[in-house]
C-alpha cells in the first residue's frame, strides 16, 4: 500500500501528466498514419526519455503505445488500412460501416471499446500480474508451436469465404517467413544472393504493401476506371463516443477484454491473434453472425477492446519475466533498461514504487487516450475530406517514406510494392491478406519452436500431443477447421 | 476473360510458383540433427500451397459462369495497374538518384495527373488552369510538410 501511495505522488505531478498526454497524442497521430507502427513510434520517442525520471519516461512511452494501438483503428476505419497488425480485425466491420456513411459511429464505438479494453487490462495488470505470468511461464516449445497453429487456423477460417483460400494465404505468409538465414542451422533460404534478404523479410513492407498499397491499386483499377466505388462517406454529426451502443454489447466487451489480456500475456502471440480470436468468439456468440463483416458493431467492439486489452496483457510477461511479447513491448523494455531498471520477478520487491507508478501511468495514458480521441475525433474523420485522387498519391508517398525510414534500405520499398501487387490479387480473388501477415508473424515462432520441441524430445513427435496445453490448442484448432468446413458446406448447400 | 477464369489462372500461377519454390527448397543445405532439417518447413509449406492452389483451380472452374459474381478485371483496369506500378517504381528509383525533395515534388504532380487521365470524369479537366494550380499547390505543400515531418522532425536521411 505504501508503494502505491508513493507511486501516486510520482505520477500526479503536472509535468508528468503533460508528458504522458503528449506521448499519447503523438502515438495517436503516428498510429493513425499508415506505415508508422507502434514500435516505430516508441523508438522515435525513446531518445526523449533519456533525461526523464523512470515513471515519467515510461509513462510517455506507454502513452505512445496506447495511442498508437488506438490510432491504428482510425486508418482501419476510414481507409481500410490497419495502422498496426492488431487493427486488422477492425477493418472487417469498421470499414464497411464507414463505407455506408457511418464513419463517425464506427470511430465512436472504437473509442469506447478501446478505452474499456485498456482500463480492464490495466486492472488485470495491477492485480493479477504474478499469477498470469506464472501461467505463461509453463509454455514450452510444443505449446508455442500449437499456439501458432491455432492462430493460423483461426485467421484462415475467419478472413476468407473459403477455407482453402484462407489456408493458402496463411501458408504464403509462413513461406515468406522462411526467407533469410535459418535461425538454427545458419544456412540461407530463398535469399537468391540478395543481401537485404539475409535477415529475412521485414514485417513493415509486407504490412504496408498488403494493406495500404493493395488498397491504392484496387482504387486505381476499379474506381478510377469507372468500376465499383469503395470508399467511406463521413457523417460529421455522428462523430462522438458511442457509450450506450458499445456497452449494450457488454458480453462481447467482457469476453474480448479477457481474451485480449490473456493473449497479450502469452509472449509472441501478438495483437493479430488476440483481436481475431475475440472477433471469432464474438461471431460465434452472436445471435446474428451473418452480419459480421458487413459493418456490425459487435465486430468492432470485439476487435478494439481486445487489441487495447492486449497492451496491458503484454506488459505482464515483460515486467515480471523480462519477456517482451512483440516488437512494441521489446522497444518499451529497452526504454525501461535505459532507465537502469531490469525487468524481472525482482522488480516488484526492489523497485515497488516505480513499478506501481508505471501501472498508474498506464491507467492515466488510457484516460488521455479517451479524452484526446473524444475531442479529436472530428479531426480524424476530416481525413476523408481530402479528395480521393490526392489521397491515393499521399498514401503511397507515406508508405514509401514510412518503409524507407525504418532502415534506409530502398530494397524494402520495392518489396513493399511487390507485396502491394500480391495483396491486390489476393483480395481480388477473396483469399484475404490478413492470413499472410499472421503467417509471416507466426512463421518463425512456429518453426523455431517445433524444431526446439523435437530436439528436446529426441525427435519424438508425440511431444505435441502428450503435453496438455499443446494438445488443447491442437484439438481446438482441429475443431475450428471442421466447424469452418461444415459452415462452408452448409452455405453452399441450396437448402440452407 | 471471365472472373472465374481469371481466378483459376491466378491460382494456377500460385501453384506454379509454389512448385518452383518446392524444387528450390531441395537445394537448401543442412541436416536434421535430431530435429527437422532447414529445408523441411519450406518444402512442406510450398507443397501444401501448390496442392491447395490446384484444388482452388478445380473449384473455380467447377463453379463456372453461374456462380461468377466476381466482375473480371477490364483491359483498362490492367492498363491502369501497369501504369501505376511503372510510375511508383520510377518514383522509388528517382528517390535514390535525384533525392527525396525533387522526386516527391514531381511524383505529387504526376500521380494525381495520371489518376485524372485514367478517371472516368477526366473530360476537359486538363484544360482548366485551376486544376493545374491545385495540383502544383498540392505538390508544393505536400512536399514541404513531408520534408518538415520526416527530414527535420524525425531525422530521416534520404
Amino acid at each position: 500500500m505504501g508503494d502505491y501511495l508513493e507511486a501516486l505522488g510520482l505520477v500526479f505531478q503536472w509535468h508528468v501528466l503533460l508528458v504522458i498526454g503528449a506521448g499519447t497524442l503523438l502515438g495517436l497521430i503516428m498510429g493513425a498514419l499508415p506505415g508508422l507502427t507502434a514500435a516505430m513510434a516508441i523508438a522515435l520517442l525513446l531518445p526523449l526519455t533519456f533525461g526523464m525520471p523512470p515513471v515519467m519516461g515510461m509513462g510517455m512511452l506507454l502513452g505512445t503505445l496506447c495511442g498508437a494501438i488506438a490510432g491504428g483503428s482510425v486508418s482501419a476505419t476510414l481507409l481500410n488500412i490497419p495502422g498496426t497488425p492488431s487493427s486488422v480485425a477492425t477493418t472487417l466491420d469498421a470499414f464497411p460501416m464507414a463505407r455506408r456513411g457511418e464513419a463517425g459511429r464506427a470511430l465512436g464505438i472504437c473509442i469506447v471499446a478501446s478505452f474499456i479494453g485498456g482500463i480492464f487490462s490495466a486492472v488485470v495488470l495491477s492485480l493479477l500480474a504474478p499469477p498470469i505470468a506464472d501461467f505463461a511461464l509453463r509454455f514450452g516449445p510444443a505449446e508455442y508451436f500449437a499456439l501458432s497453429v491455432f492462430g493460423l487456423v483461426i485467421i484462415a477460417s475467419v478472413s476468407s469465404k473459403s477455407l482453402i483460400k484462407g489456408l493458402v494465404a496463411g501458408l504464403i505468409g509462413l513461406l515468406i517467413a522462411t526467407v533469410g538465414t535459418d535461425p538454427v542451422a545458419g544456412v540461407q533460404r530463398y535469399t537468391f544472393n540478395n543481401l537485404s534478404l539475409l535477415t529475412g523479410v521485414n514485417l513493415l513492407p509486407a504490412l504496408i504493401g498488403l494493406f495500404a498499397v493493395s488498397q491504392v491499386l484496387k482504387d486505381v483499377v476499379d474506381y478510377f476506371s469507372g468500376g465499383p466505388v469503395e470508399h467511406s462517406k463521413n457523417k460529421m454529426d455522428h462523430a462522438r463516443p458511442r457509450w450506450m451502443e458499445t456497452l449494450r454489447h457488454w458480453k462481447v466487451l467482457a469476453s474480448s477484454s479477457v481474451i485480449g489480456t490473456i493473449v497479450g500475456a502469452i509472449p509472441g502471440a501478438g495483437g493479430s491473434i488476440g483481436s481475431f480470436l475475440s472477433y471469432d468468439q464474438a461471431k460465434k456468440m452472436s445471435k446474428t453472425p451473418e452480419k459480421f463483416g458487413t459493418g456490425h458493431p459487435e465486430g468492432i467492439v470485439a476487435s478494439e477492446s481486445s487489441n487495447n486489452a492486449l497492451v496491458g496483457g503484454a506488459l505482464i510477461p515483460m515486467l515480471t519475466l523480462g519477456i517482451p511479447g512483440e516488437a512494441a513491448t521489446a522497444v518499451l523494455m529497452g526504454g525501461l533498461m535505459i532507465q537502469g531498471i531490469s525487468p524481472g520477478p525482482t522488480l516488484f520487491t526492489d523497485n515497488g514504487s516505480i513499478i506501481y507508478g508505471i501501472f498508474i501511468a498506464f491507467f492515466v495514458a488510457n484516460i488521455f487516450m479517451l479524452l484526446i480521441q473524444w475531442f479529436g475525433i472530428q479531426l480524424f474523420v476530416k481525413v476523408l475530406q481530402v479528395p480521393r485522387k490526392l489521397l491515393m498519391a499521399l498514401i503511397l508517398m507515406f508508405c514509401v517514406i514510412g518503409v524507407y525510414a525504418v532502415d534506409a534500405d530502398i530494397f524494402n520499398v520495392y518489396l513493399m510494392l511487390g507485396f502491394g501487387v500480391l495483396g491486390y490479387f489476393l483480395n481480388r480473388y477473396d483469399f484475404g491478406t490478413a492470413p499472410v501477415i499472421l503467417g509471416l508473424i507466426l512463421g518463425p515462432i512456429a518453426e523455431s519452436n517445433i524444431r526446439r520441441a523435437l530436439l528436446l524430445s529426441g525427435g519424438d513427435w508425440s511431444v505435441l500431443v502428450t503435453r496438455p496445453i499443446s494438445l488443447t490448442f491442437l484439438l481446438v484448432s482441429a475443431a475450428f477447421l471442421f466447424f469452418t468446413l461444415w459452415q462452408n458446406r452448409r452455405q453452399t448447400t441450396p437448402h440452407s | 476473360m471471365k472472373g472465374h477464369l481469371q481466378e483459376a489462372f491466378f491460382s494456377l500461377l500460385l501453384a506454379g510458383v509454389a512448385a518452383f519454390l518446392c524444387v528450390a527448397a531441395m537445394d537448401i543445405p543442412g541436416g536434421a540433427h535430431g530435429s527437422i532439417a532447414p529445408a523441411t518447413f519450406p518444402s512442406a509449406i510450398t507443397f501444401a500451397i501448390a496442392l491447395l492452389a490446384l484444388l482452388n483451380v478445380a473449384a473455380s472452374l467447377l463453379k463456372g459462369k453461374k456462380a461468377d459474381t466476381l466482375p473480371a478485371i477490364s483491359r483498362q483496369g490492367i492498363l491502369n495497374l501497369i501504369l501505376f506500378i511503372v510510375l511508383s517504381t520510377a518514383y522509388i528509383w528517382a528517390m535514390s538518384v535525384a533525392g527525396f525533395v525533387v522526386s516527391t515534388f514531381f511524383y505529387l504532380i504526376l500521380m494525381p495527373l495520371l489518376i485524372c487521365l485514367i478517371s472516368a470524369d477526366r473530360k476537359g479537366l486538363l484544360a482548366k488552369p485551376a486544376f493545374w494550380a491545385r495540383v502544383i499547390a498540392f505538390a508544393l505543400i505536400g512536399t514541404g510538410i513531408i520534408y518538415g515531418v520526416f527530414v527535420e522532425m524525425l531525422k530521416v536521411r534520404f
